[in-house]
């Protein structure tokens, strides 16, 4: 730990709605978009994070901070004080913990995760929402995406247009 | 809210879905899922929504089978109304993740309407089932159709039929479900027909019973010809050939016969097949169709089983003789589905047949341990698989789709449709019942 609090580089991210988060270098870049700004050295000390705004952006940093020590090189100061397998599973209950979000916020997650292309983010926001879709009926899948079944008998000439390939 | 999810957010996280009755039911939430799937052939290949042949002609997928483990013997008064029991379903494509989870059932029973009941054939999607309400009477037939991935259901007046009070079954010796497609009726898309055949504990003469979900109605019953020294030789779920005719096979024990009632249950005969019985244990044929007229048609066991032949029956309008490979024989042309195969270990495999894909036109084959789809018309074999069984290299069949044996409770439905037939529930909905909960 006392290496990372020495060596730190801070980086500040901007959202749109003019919130600024300062955090640690190896925190943003678990994001891959912003790893690759900064290794490009296109980022200046601030980056503005377009469509994400501060309340997404501080869960999504959230999510970073919880996740940066157990990947990449700093990996190994922290599992020097606890098991790998301890910490794995301390993961796994801290991520089910922050997964449990409206559904809203959670597609938001979803696409901040992928614009900002944060695998283990996306896995885990992805994962839920297949969770949800897995054996539940059609009306409650709907029901759960507030979806309305938009298969009407009027429509047939129309679907049977969109999906030509199922009715040769 | 969902539109909130871009279209290559949502397709990823669709190829996360490995299970295709997942993938169905995400295709049957909304137009814009279906489209988005449609788009993505790789999605539905991986998930056996789609033929691996890139030049297969049907845009159809075998999901599993429905089966029942439990048997009520008994329950004078009525049973409170959650769900107990209802039909379990194996999918054949599971991955390991799902194995570990065992059978489900995927037939919505929040109400608790299909409670031991009993899966009696599929087609084109819709599944018959025999229910058992309480307080039971197995002297009264209740059936219901139902197609378990959009969720309808039809509960179908009990016929004006005594069965045998004591015992389930026995005395309902065959039935069938026909869709629109094979009466050529009118109504709704996705009206069915119910077909079925009992013998009459007085009388021992077997009558024929058709249902039209249309009129609500079954027909007045029709007797059949004698089969009283017959014996029932294959599966009790009719085949239904282009015509809407049911086929049952039978067997005297020196031939096999079919006999054969037409859809709305006025027209019955018995026909003789032009093979021999057997003296060896290649078991008897497995009745089909075949072609574009979905030609009545069986698959014969030969060389012990290390070979498969395919008869079908010539149409009276069917005139060209020089088909390449086929022989004609009394009416009936006769061509092979296997090639002979060679010295060594492979050459001791044989074919044991589970079932019949209709909507792919091929019959479900295991072999050895393998699991597989064999076309009727192009031969091919192509094999079933979980996605995840592959990679490792193992092949497997789940043992409860072995469960050949016709005549035990533990009748095995396998489940199959097409790409169209799926569409059109999704439009025309309701079976005119209620909806399941």
């Amino acid at each position: 730990m006392a290496t990372r609090e020495a060596g730190k580089k801070m980086i500040m991210l901007k959202s749109p709605d003019g919130m600024e988060f300062e955090v640690e270098e190896a925190v943003a870049m678990e994001s891959q978009t912003i790893r690759k700004m900064i290794e490009d050295d296109c980022a200046d000390t601030a980056i503005l994070i377009p469509n994400i705004n501060s309340k997404i952006l501080s869960r999504v940093i959230e999510y970073c901070n919880k996740h940066v020590p157990t990947t990449g090189a700093t990996g190994a100061a922290a599992s020097d004080t606890v098991a790998p397998a301890a910490l794995a599973e301390d993961l796994k209950i801290w991520d089910a913990e922050f997964i449990k979000v409206n559904r809203a916020t959670r597609f938001d997650l979803i696409q901040a995760a992928s614009y900002l292309n944060i695998k283990g983010l996306l896995d885990l926001t992805s994962q839920t929402t297949i969770d949800t879709i897995s054996d539940n009926s059609l009306e409650e899948i709907r029901s759960f995406l507030s979806t309305k079944n938009d298969y009407l008998p009027e429509e047939e000439q129309t679907i049977r247009r969109e999906n030509q390939w199922a009715f040769q | 809210m969902a539109d909130a999810i871009l279209d290559d957010l949502l397709l990823d996280i669709f190829a996360l879905l490995a299970d295709p009755v997942d993938l169905l039911r995400c295709a049957g939430t909304c137009r814009r899922w279906l489209r988005l799937l449609g788009n993505d052939r790789a999605i539905l290949r991986r998930a056996a929504l789609l033929p691996e042949n890139e030049n297969a002609r049907h845009a159809s997928f075998v999901l599993g089978a429905f089966y029942q483990n439990s048997f009520l013997v008994k329950a004078p008064v009525a049973l409170e109304k959650t769900s107990r029991f209802p039909p379990q379903f194996r999918r054949i494509h599971a991955t390991w993740r799902r194995l570990s989870m065992g059978s489900t059932s995927i037939i919505p029973n929040a109400d608790g309407l299909f409670n031991h009941a009993k899966p009696l054939a599929s087609r084109g999607g819709l599944l018959l089932v025999r229910l058992l309400p309480a307080p039971l009477d197995f002297g009264k037939l209740h059936l219901a159709v139902c197609h378990p991935l959009v969720g309808d259901v039809h509960v179908l007046p009990p016929p004006a039929v005594d069965l045998d009070h004591d015992r389930l079954g026995g005395d309902v010796t065959g039935y069938a479900l026909l869709t629109r497609a094979d009466h050529h009726g009118h109504g709704p898309a996705t009206a069915f027909r119910v077909l079925f055949t009992a013998k009459t504990p007085s009388d021992q003469l077997v009558h024929a019973y058709a249902y039209s979900s249309a009129s609500r109605r079954w027909s007045a019953p029709i007797d059949c010809p004698d089969v009283g020294g017959l014996t029932m030789s294959g599966p009790p779920d009719g085949v239904v050939d282009g015509r809407g005719t049911v086929h049952w096979l039978y067997t005297d024990h020196a031939c096999y016969y079919t006999l054969d009632v037409s859809a709305d249950a006025a027209r019955v005969s018995l026909t003789k097949l032009p093979i021999p019985v057997s003296s060896g244990w290649e078991g008897p044929p497995f009745l089909c169709t075949a072609g574009r007229g979905k030609a009545l048609s069986f698959v014969n066991s030969i060389d012990y089983g290390r070979m498969l032949e395919l008869w079908t029956k010539r149409e009276q309008d069917d005139d060209d003789d020089d088909d390449h490979g086929e022989e004609s024989f009394e009416g009936w042309l006769r061509c092979m589905l296997t090639t002979p195969q060679g010295q060594g270990p492979e050459a001791s495999e044989y074919f044991g047949i589970l079932g019949f894909a209709e909507s792919r036109g091929a019959i479900l084959v295991h072999r050895d341990v393998g699991f597989l789809c064999l076309d009727l018309e192009s031969t091919e074999l192509e094999k079933i698989r979980g996605r995840e069984s592959s990679s490792s290299g193992v092949d497997w069949y789940p043992g409860e789709l072995s469960l050949r044996s016709w005549c035990t409770y533990n009748h095995v439905v396998f489940y199959d449709m097409d790409w169209s037939s799926y569409i059109l529930h999704l439009l025309y909905g309701s079976l005119g019942g209620t909806t399941m909960k």
